[in-house]
């Protein structure tokens, strides 16, 4: 009699998934392999990225293009700053609840340690490097110092950019506008009145067409 | 009966080292100043606001790696062992750190090690590891197997200080001061006082765990070239960092070089040495490369230095005509698993007013939750909040209003010695504080006025001045007139560096963008006190205007010669130096220097000892306007005054920036931050900040008044005091006070959530 071969077919059961994590070395080659042709996938503009394996991505931060090999779990912030060494942006709670890590991508503030790198990538991002013009600081930037709106600086990046994507929309806030807008930026030195008044008279100043 | 001995805040009676007295040169105080006192942007405003500041977090160095730490879960316990060699498999892993191999390290004052084979507390250092990068490093930790045997634990002070507790020390669960379990202090015969009072009051209060949440978390980066290792750190105090390093690393201090670069706040929580630091150094040294570690905002959270909480037990009394005649005072500090030497109240009831009959007992007790250290005015605030709220009541039961109460019971002597302050200036800061406020429009507590309920409060406070050497600056002027401000001290974000430049602009008369300062670097600065204490300003600042001063005289008397004038016969304006008695005379700054043969022009300042004489105290007074919805139990601060009396106001922006700063700590400590711990197992529940939620843009008074009573301040050559932690010590006392104005109910325990106000309200039937 004929042996008739039976293909074996992986599928994702527990004990597939067990094994992969059980005793010995792990290698990061292991892992994806189990996992890769699974349900493990993320959704994104340049289509489906698997979660263990690395991924190439362009980014546009500032009007520049970086080329980079991620990590589908390394967050924006983390490439800002650990790869890219573009070090404005701080990194405080890395949760999502004190934005420090402010940066405005597509015209809207969000926090760079929610975004995944790979979430990024087809989005206009822009960082507190990307306000200066040479080395000339923006009117936004100007106020700050004019006005004392900062003590240790650590939140400074954040405030900054949430008050340029706030201030992009409403040119006539009132203080009480500018309070909400900016209340998703801690500050522990609490230089908050000073930001107030910084935001309130950057808004004057870019009324007056800047500087 | 034992003798029962004084004692301050860190500082002894009596007990100051014996200085040379130094060739006593007295500058006088400036008149008018140019830059002093104005409201002047910082001199590192730029690197802030465009993101070129480097923090240590940002520092970036080739062939760097990443260390993470291994952290206790459990409140208690043994390990018995630990199995790494996963972690070590794992590709990208370059070395790991635990009891097996790690160099036995003493610390807690010698009660521990770097890794002891018995933890503590949720959070206490078990292991750590080595990688490539920080995901490798975290992928790492969870592959360590470790083997722990729980061991019984506290977590409620009171329940530790029971004789049938468990020990977590050999010696007791009460923390020893000076070889005994109490720490007393006795002034008068309490008995007799509240034999005198005709109205006696009792009261308990509790206060909680509070986090300095600096935005920038624990940071540190450590780079070796053979035996000379540099550390770049997130530091109060460089010299400090230093000593501590060269005394765990058993390595000459020249052989350390610590940074301290820009530095994302501290409020305490970066003055003494933590484990990553070493843990730093030793995967640098083991592996030859660089060696970035950051405390996650998690582990910071609940594994760093934290503002215990306290249970406090006041009774006071006092006569009908307002005069106090006793004040016992019982208070209970949880300090978690190890020990911390600054750890008590804050000597609010001991000194702050006039009390012939005293009686304070702190009751220092190890639990395992956590491990307490020095947070902006350690004691204080809490102590504030008992006293202040007795205060307050006592003049409700007497029908008198709390501001004329309490300066009833003002002394412009130092109770201990007898002897009187110098430059206390709380009387005026009761006074114009409550002009500016507007407290004699103050109406009768809990009168009832509809939904949303206003009411007014006051509190005030007291800090020591601890104000001393060591600090030494140097001023150089170039050949090209420009000046470079040299100086060991830390800049938090008070705004060091700028008030030094302000300075030396000042005493030199150059334009301050002319000056250029180096600070924080234990190489190419010299030994400065750490920035902590509220002592930075009044102990680095005489020695940066001497600095100045020193450089001034050698500038002038080059001029001099060359000019063909009398030294005596020249000064310097605006950075032109001219003949006194012919002012057509003259030289700039630049045309004089680049004379000196020697290219430069260096001045040294040095911070002379003080005269010894413990009344040297920093007051404040606050006042606030609460709005309370009775039926959201929300809570608006509408107006709040500020008074302090700092003595000269250097510059106007960052001494109005460092009030807000204890202003809005105040309000998160008074009204929402709390450390929730699990009683069933010690783990902290919220470790969030959205659930830890200190004050935001919104949380602030509408308007915020700060009023400096800058009285003559002759203990040192710039006139100043310390402002760093007094704005924070009243808050919570103000705005307690101020809630029971509007709703007729006492909150003895923080922070005030809105459950509170609620089941208050409905206590009282409203």
């Amino acid at each position: 009699m004929e042996k008739i071969k039976k293909k074996k077919r992986k599928t994702y059961t527990r004990r597939n998934f067990l094994k992969g994590f059980g005793s010995g070395a792990l290698s990061t080659a292991v892992v994806p392999k189990l996992l890769v042709q699974d349900a493990y996938f993320l959704q994104t503009k340049g289509g489906k990225v698997p979660l263990y394996s690395k991924k190439q991505i362009t980014l546009t931060i500032n009007e520049k293009k970086y080329v980079l090999v991620v990590e589908p779990r390394e967050t924006l912030l983390h490439v800002l700053r650990e790869r890219l060494k573009l070090t404005g942006t701080k990194e405080s709670c890395n949760a999502g609840e004190c934005g420090a890590c402010t940066v405005i991508m597509d015209g809207r503030t969000v926090y760079s340690c929610m975004i995944l790198a790979v979430e990024a990538e087809g989005s206009k991002i822009t960082t507190i490097e990307g306000l200066l013009d040479g080395e000339e600081l923006h009117p936004i930037q100007k106020a700050f110092v004019d006005n004392d709106a900062m003590q240790c600086g650590y939140c400074t990046p954040g405030q900054i950019m949430s008050a340029k994507a706030f201030l992009d929309k409403n040119a006539n806030p009132t203080a009480e506008e500018i309070k909400r807008a900016m209340s998703g930026n801690l500050c522990r030195c609490v230089s908050y009145p000073h930001i107030l008044n910084a935001v309130m008279g950057a808004s004057k100043r870019l009324k007056k067409g800047g500087a | 009966m034992k003798k029962i001995e004084p004692f301050e805040m860190g500082i002894e009676e009596g007990g100051a080292v014996k200085e040379i007295i130094l060739k006593k040169e007295k500058l006088p105080d400036w008149k008018e100043t140019k830059v002093i006192g104005k409201k002047i942007p910082r001199v590192d405003g730029y690197e802030l606001v465009s993101g070129t500041a480097k923090y240590s977090s940002d520092i970036n160095l080739p062939g760097m790696l990443y260390a993470k730490v291994l952290r206790s879960p459990h409140p208690h316990t043994e390990i018995i062992d630990i199995d790494s060699s996963k972690a070590e498999a794992l590709p990208g892993v370059k070395g790991v750190l635990c009891y097996k191999n790690a160099p036995k390290i003493k610390w807690w004052s010698d009660k521990s090690f770097l890794f002891d084979r018995t933890v503590r507390y949720v959070g206490d250092e078990v292991a750590a590891i080595l990688a490539k990068d920080e995901h490798i490093a975290e992928d790492a930790l969870k592959l360590i197997e470790v083997t722990y045997k729980p061991l019984p634990y506290l977590l409620d002070p009171e329940e530790a200080m029971k004789p049938e507790a468990p020990k977590i020390w050999p010696e007791g669960n009460l923390m020893l001061f000076r070889g005994e379990p109490i720490r007393s202090y006795s002034r008068g015969d309490v008995e007799k006082g509240f034999a005198e009072a005709d109205i006696v009051l009792e009261r308990k209060y509790t206060t909680q765990v509070a986090l300095h949440l600096a935005m920038e978390t624990h940071s540190d980066v450590a780079n070796w070239d053979g035996d000379y290792l540099t550390l770049w750190e997130s530091s109060q105090g460089v010299f400090w960092t230093q000593e501590q390093v060269a005394q765990k690393l058993n390595i000459p201090v020249n052989k350390i070089r610590i940074i301290c670069p820009y530095m994302g706040g501290a409020f305490g929580s970066k003055w003494e040495l933590n484990k990553q630091s070493i843990i730093a150094a030793l995967f640098a040294k083991e592996s030859g490369h660089p060696v970035k570690i950051i405390a996650t905002r998690q582990e910071n959270m609940v594994a760093y230095e934290h503002r215990p909480s306290s249970i406090q037990y006041v009774k006071s009394g006092v006569k009908k005509d307002g005069t106090l005649t006793a004040l016992k005072f019982k208070y209970i500090s949880p300090i978690g698993g190890y020990p911390w030497h600054y750890a008590g109240s804050g000597s609010q009831v001991r000194y702050l007013y006039r009390c012939n009959n005293v009686q304070t007992d702190e009751y220092i007790v190890y639990t395992n939750v956590g491990r307490a250290g020095a947070m902006r005015a350690p004691g204080c605030p809490e102590e504030s909040f008992a006293l202040e709220q007795m205060m307050d009541e006592l003049a409700e039961k007497l029908n008198m209003d709390p501001l004329k109460l309490r300066l009833k019971n003002n002394t412009e002597l130092y109770q201990q010695s007898g002897k009187p302050y110098i430059g206390k200036g709380l009387t005026e800061c009761m006074q114009e504080g409550a002009k500016l406020f507007g407290w004699d429009k103050r109406k009768k507590p809990g009168t009832p006025r509809g939904r949303k309920k206003k009411g007014i409060g006051m509190a005030c406070g007291q800090w020591g001045d601890g104000s001393r050497p060591p600090a030494t600056t140097i001023v150089k002027i170039n050949y090209d007139g420009t000046v470079n401000l040299i100086t060991g001290a830390s800049d938090l974000g008070t705004g060091t560096r700028t008030v030094m430049s302000m300075i030396v602009a000042e005493e030199l008369s150059v334009p301050l963008d002319s000056i250029e300062v180096t600070n924080a670097d234990t190489e190419t600065t010299c030994h400065t006190i750490y920035s902590g204490g509220s002592v930075t300003v009044a102990s680095v600042g005489p020695s940066v205007r001497l600095a100045a001063y020193d450089a001034k005289k050698k500038l002038l008397a080059l001029a001099a010669y060359e000019m063909k004038v009398d030294s005596n016969d020249v000064d310097i304006k605006n950075g032109i130096i001219f003949q006194k008695s012919n002012p057509d005379k003259k030289l700039t700054i630049k045309e004089a220097a680049s004379k000196s043969i020697d290219r430069v022009i260096v001045g040294m300042g040095k911070r002379k000892p003080n005269d010894y004489d413990p009344q040297h105290n920093i007051f404040c007074c606050h006042f606030a306007e609460v709005e309370v919805d009775s039926v959201t139990s929300e809570i608006k601060l509408l107006r709040y005054v500020a008074a302090h009396d700092s003595a000269r106001v250097l510059n106007r922006f960052t001494y109005d920036n460092q009030i807000h700063g204890g202003i809005g700590m105040g309000i998160g400590y008074a009204l929402s931050e709390e450390r929730i711990m699990d009683k069933a197992t010690g783990k902290m529940l919220n470790v969030n900040l959205l659930d830890y939620k200190i004050a935001s843009q919104i949380d602030m008074p509408e308007k915020i008044t700060n009023y400096a009573a800058e009285i003559p301040y002759p203990r040192n050559n710039i006139s100043v005091k310390g402002l760093g932690e007094p704005p924070a010590i009243p808050p919570a006392a103000t705005i307690a006070n101020a809630l029971y104005n509007a709703l007729g109910v006492r909150f003895n325990d923080i922070p005030i959530t809105p459950d509170k106000i609620v089941q208050a309200l409905k206590n009282k039937g409203v």
